[in-house]
C-alpha cells in the first residue's frame, strides 16, 4: 500500500501571511497576489520535513499534509484519504 | 412557459399547465396521488434509491451528480438526515426553477416528501432565495395546501437565504441552514458528507425533486422513456438572449442545440450559445448540432449545467459579453479565497481590455496565465466557472480576438448586452 | 512549603519579572508586525513569526521565575492560590491581583496556542486576542507594584517598551488600516490604481458581523468608457 503525501492549503483560510513560500520555496511558490500556489505533486521524502515546519509556521493553520492511500497499485486508481496531518 | 413540437410526452414537469394551475387538486388529477409507504416499510430506502439509480436521474441544478449515488450516500449515514431542496437559482439568466415552482410546486415536494420518507429525514427545507418572493410563496401556499391535506409526513417550511449567486452552492446553502453565512465551505475531498446541526443533509436542485416526484410514480422505465440512454429524461431550458420567444423550455435530453434554438426562434445570425450559467461555456456554431447530453456537449468543451442558453447574435460581441460576465461574477465572489477575490476582478480586467481592443499580445498572455493561476484554488468553483467561460470565449470567439489584437473593438461591442446583470451590491451574506 | 526570606529571592523576582515584562513586549511586538507582512532579507517573515513563538516560552520561563520566588519568599506574603486568583493576595492586593489577571489571560493563551493543532481557528485566534488585554495589564502591574518603579532605569524599561508596542501599533493602523474584517496587506497589482483594487473581505469563521460593503459599483454594461484601467469593477470591498 503505497502512502502519498501532498501539501494542500485551505483557501478561506489562508491570509497571504507568505511564511510557508519562504520557508519552503521548493514547494510553495506565490502568485502575483500573495497567495500560495503549491506543487500539486506528492512531497518527495527528503522534504517531507520542510514540508511539516512549512504546515506548523502558518499562523493561520491554512497548510497541511494530506495522506492518502492508494490501494492495489495504478490498476485501481481510487485513493482513499487514509490520515490528514496537520488537521483537526 | 413554452413547448417546441414535440409530442405532449415529454410535459413532464410542466404537466399541470401554468401558475394559474398549481394547486393540490390540479396536481392530483393530473398525476394521481403520490404513492407513498407504509411507516414500516423498511423496503422503501433501497427501493427508491435503486428506482433512482436505474433511472439514471442526475442533478439538474448544474452539477450533474447522479442522484441516485447521492442519496445511496445519504442513506448509509447513521443520524437521521435533513433534506434541503435547492431552488436558490442564483444564476441571473436562469427562470427554469422559479417557473417549476410556480407551475409545479407540488411536484418539487413531491420528490421531497418521498426522499424524506426513504431516508428518514427529520426535516425538509425548501430554499429560496430571499429576493424571490414569487416562488416563496408559491412554494409555502403548496405547504400549506398538503398540510391541511395531510400530506406532510416530516415539518416542511420555506427559508431564504440570500440570493448572491454562491449562496446557492451546495456548500454555502448548508453552511447558512446551520446557521452561518451563505458563503462556501473549504472540503478537503470530495465528496462530503455536509451537516446542519451535525446531522447529514441532502441537498437537491427543485427540478432534481420533481423528477424524483415523477419517477416515484410511473418508475425509472417510463423515466427512460424519454431522452437520450447516457442522458435520460426531460430538462428545463431557460432560453433567451437574440430569439424572439425568450423562454422556459422542457426538452427531452439528446435534443439537438439547433433544434432548440429554432424552437426558441432564433434567426439565423446566431454567433454562439452560453450554455450552462456564467460560469460555463461558449458553444460555437461548429456544434450547434450536438445534442444535449453531458457526453457531447463534454466534447464541445461546455455542458448543460444548469440549463441556461443565452444565444448570441453576430452583431453582438462575444468578447464583450463575456467580459461583462467576469466582471459580475468577480463581484460576486464570497470574498473568502486570494486567488477568486483578486484573481477574478484582474481576469476581468484583462478581458475587458482585449474586448475594447486596447491592449497587446502581452494582455492576452498575461490572461493566460492568470487563468491558469486561477483555477481549481478556491474553496469553491466559483472562480473554476469564471476561467471556463473565458477561456471558451478565448477559443470560440478567436476570430474576434485576434481582430480586435489588429484593429481595436469591433462595433459588436457597443451592442446592447443581452445579459442580465443584477446589482448585489452590498448584498448581505446572511 | 518552604519559605525563606532572602534577598537573593527578592531581587530574583524583581529582576526576572522585568525580564519577563521585556520579553513579552517583544513578543507583542513581534506579533503585530507579523500582521503586517513586513520582511527583511536576513529577517524572512516566518522567522519573526517563529522569533515571536519562541520568546514568547523563554518569557514564560522567566515568568515562572519570578512567580516561584515571589511565593517562596516570605518577605512578601503571596500564596499559590493568588498568583492564580486575582486579589486574594495579603501583599498589595491589587497590584499582585493584576499581576495574577495578567497571568491567568496567558495561561489561556499559551494552553490554546500548545494545543492550537487540536482546537478551532476561531477559538484559536479569539483566545490570542486576549494578549492585547494581559500585555496592558502585566505592565500596569510592574508600575502599580513598585518594587523598581521609583529608579530611572526601571521607569526607562517601562516607557520603553510600552513605546515600542504603540508605535508598533500604530505603524500596524497606519500602513495596514484594518476595517472591521478588512485586511489589506496584499500588495496591489501593477497597472491598476491604488482606488481600484479589490480589498479581500476577512471573514474568519467565528465572526458573525456582516463586515463588508461595496461601494456603489459601475455596471460594465457599457465598454465605451474603457479608459486604460478598471471598468465598472467593484472596488474597495
Amino acid at each position: 500500500m503505497a502512502v502519498t503525501r501532498r501539501l494542500r492549503v485551505d483557501p478561506v483560510a489562508c491570509d497571504a501571511f507568505g511564511h510557508c513560500a519562504e520557508l519552503a520555496p521548493e514547494l510553495i511558490a506565490l502568485d502575483e497576489w500573495g497567495y500560495p500556489v503549491i506543487d500539486e505533486r506528492p512531497i518527495p521524502p527528503e522534504l517531507i520535513g520542510l514540508a511539516e515546519a512549512a504546515v506548523r509556521i502558518c499562523p493561520r493553520r491554512a497548510l497541511f499534509v494530506e495522506e492518502t492511500a492508494t490501494a492495489g497499485g495504478p490498476r485501481r486508481g481510487r485513493s482513499t484519504p487514509v490520515r490528514v496531518l496537520g488537521r483537526r | 412557459m413554452t413547448t417546441l413540437d414535440s409530442p405532449p410526452v415529454t410535459q413532464r414537469l410542466l404537466a399541470t399547465g401554468g401558475p394559474e394551475h398549481a394547486g393540490l387538486a390540479n396536481h392530483l388529477a393530473v398525476h394521481g396521488t403520490l404513492p407513498v409507504p407504509e411507516r414500516r416499510d423498511r423496503d422503501f430506502a433501497p427501493r427508491l434509491v435503486a428506482a433512482i439509480e436505474q433511472s439514471g436521474l442526475t442533478g439538474r441544478g448544474g452539477g450533474g451528480f447522479p442522484t441516485g449515488k447521492k442519496m445511496a450516500l445519504l442513506a448509509a449515514q447513521r443520524r437521521r438526515p435533513v433534506i434541503a431542496v435547492n431552488t436558490m437559482e442564483g444564476e441571473p439568466a436562469s427562470h427554469k426553477d422559479e417557473v417549476l415552482a410556480t407551475s409545479s410546486p407540488h411536484l418539487v415536494l413531491d420528490g421531497a416528501e418521498l426522499v424524506a420518507r426513504a431516508l428518514g429525514a427529520v426535516g425538509i427545507k425548501v430554499c429560496v432565495a430571499h429576493d424571490r418572493p414569487a416562488t416563496a410563496n408559491a412554494l409555502a401556499f403548496a405547504i400549506d395546501e398538503r398540510a391541511a391535506a395531510g400530506l406532510l409526513s416530516v415539518p416542511t417550511e420555506v427559508v431564504t437565504p440570500p440570493g448572491r449567486y454562491v449562496s446557492g452552492e451546495e456548500s454555502a446553502l448548508v453552511h447558512w441552514l446551520d446557521g452561518g453565512e451563505s458563503t462556501p465551505t473549504f472540503r478537503v475531498e470530495k465528496p462530503t458528507i455536509l451537516r446542519v446541526g451535525g446531522r447529514p443533509t441532502l441537498v437537491d436542485n427543485a427540478e432534481t425533486m420533481a423528477n424524483i416526484g415523477l419517477i416515484g410514480r410511473y418508475g425509472p422505465v417510463w423515466f427512460r422513456e424519454v431522452g437520450a440512454p447516457d442522458a435520460p429524461g426531460t430538462t428545463l431550458l431557460t432560453v433567451s438572449g437574440a430569439v424572439s420567444r425568450p423562454g422556459i423550455y422542457e426538452i427531452p435530453l439528446g435534443t439537438r442545440v439547433d433544434r432548440v434554438l429554432t424552437g426558441a426562434g432564433a434567426d439565423s445570425g446566431i454567433a454562439a450559445v452560453l450554455l450552462g450559467g456564467y460560469g460555463g461555456a461558449w458553444l460555437g456554431p461548429q456544434h450547434f448540432s450536438s445534442p444535449l447530453t453531458p457526453s457531447a456537449m463534454a466534447t464541445a468543451g461546455a455542458s448543460i449545467g444548469a440549463g441556461v442558453v443565452v444565444a448570441l447574435a453576430t452583431s453582438s460581441c462575444g468578447l464583450a459579453e463575456t467580459a461583462r460576465i467576469a466582471h459580475w461574477m468577480a463581484g460576486e465572489s464570497a470574498g473568502q479565497c486570494g486567488p477568486c477575490v483578486f484573481g477574478l476582478p484582474a481576469i476581468a480586467e484583462d478581458l475587458t481590455l482585449l474586448a475594447a481592443g486596447r491592449s497587446s499580445h502581452s494582455v492576452l498572455e498575461r490572461l493566460c496565465h492568470r487563468l491558469d493561476e486561477v483555477e481549481g484554488r478556491g474553496a469553491c468553483g466559483h472562480p473554476d466557472g469564471v476561467v471556463r467561460i473565458v477561456r471558451s470565449a478565448l477559443s470560440v470567439f478567436a476570430d474576434d480576438l485576434a481582430s480586435h489584437l489588429r484593429s481595436g473593438p469591433c462595433p459588436g461591442s457597443r451592442a446592447h448586452t443581452v445579459l442580465a446583470l443584477p446589482g448585489r451590491d452590498g448584498g448581505p451574506w446572511r | 512549603m518552604l519559605a525563606a526570606s532572602s534577598p537573593i529571592l527578592w531581587y530574583t523576582t524583581r529582576a526576572s519579572g522585568t525580564v519577563a515584562l521585556v520579553l513579552f513586549t517583544a513578543t507583542v511586538v513581534l506579533g503585530i508586525l507579523s500582521t503586517t507582512r513586513v520582511a527583511t532579507t536576513n529577517w524572512p517573515r516566518f522567522a519573526l513569526t517563529d522569533l515571536h513563538r519562541r520568546i514568547s516560552m523563554i518569557a514564560l520561563v522567566f515568568l515562572g521565575l519570578h512567580i516561584v520566588t515571589t511565593v517562596l519568599d516570605s518577605f512578601v506574603s503571596v500564596n499559590l492560590i493568588s498568583v492564580v486568583v486575582p486579589f486574594t493576595s495579603h501583599y498589595k492586593p491589587l497590584w499582585v491581583g493584576l499581576g495574577a489577571v495578567a497571568f491567568d489571560l496567558l495561561l489561556a493563551v499559551m494552553v490554546t496556542s500548545l494545543l492550537r493543532q487540536r482546537i478551532s481557528a476561531r477559538t484559536w485566534r479569539g483566545v490570542h486576542w486576549l494578549a492585547y488585554a494581559m500585555w496592558p495589564i502585566a505592565v500596569i502591574h510592574s508600575i502599580g507594584i513598585g518594587s523598581d518603579f521609583r529608579f530611572a532605569w526601571m521607569k526607562l524599561i517601562v516607557f520603553s517598551c510600552i513605546g515600542a508596542v504603540a508605535l508598533a501599533g500604530v505603524w500596524r493602523l497606519r500602513a495596514h488600516p484594518y476595517r472591521g474584517g478588512f485586511r489589506t496587506a496584499v500588495p496591489k497589482p501593477s497597472g491598476i490604481p491604488e482606488s481600484d483594487v479589490p480589498r479581500p473581505v476577512r471573514r474568519s469563521s467565528g465572526d458573525r458581523r456582516v463586515v463588508h460593503s461595496t461601494p456603489a459599483r459601475q455596471h460594465a454594461t457599457d465598454l465605451r468608457h474603457v479608459a486604460g484601467t478598471s471598468t465598472g469593477r467593484s472596488k474597495s470591498r
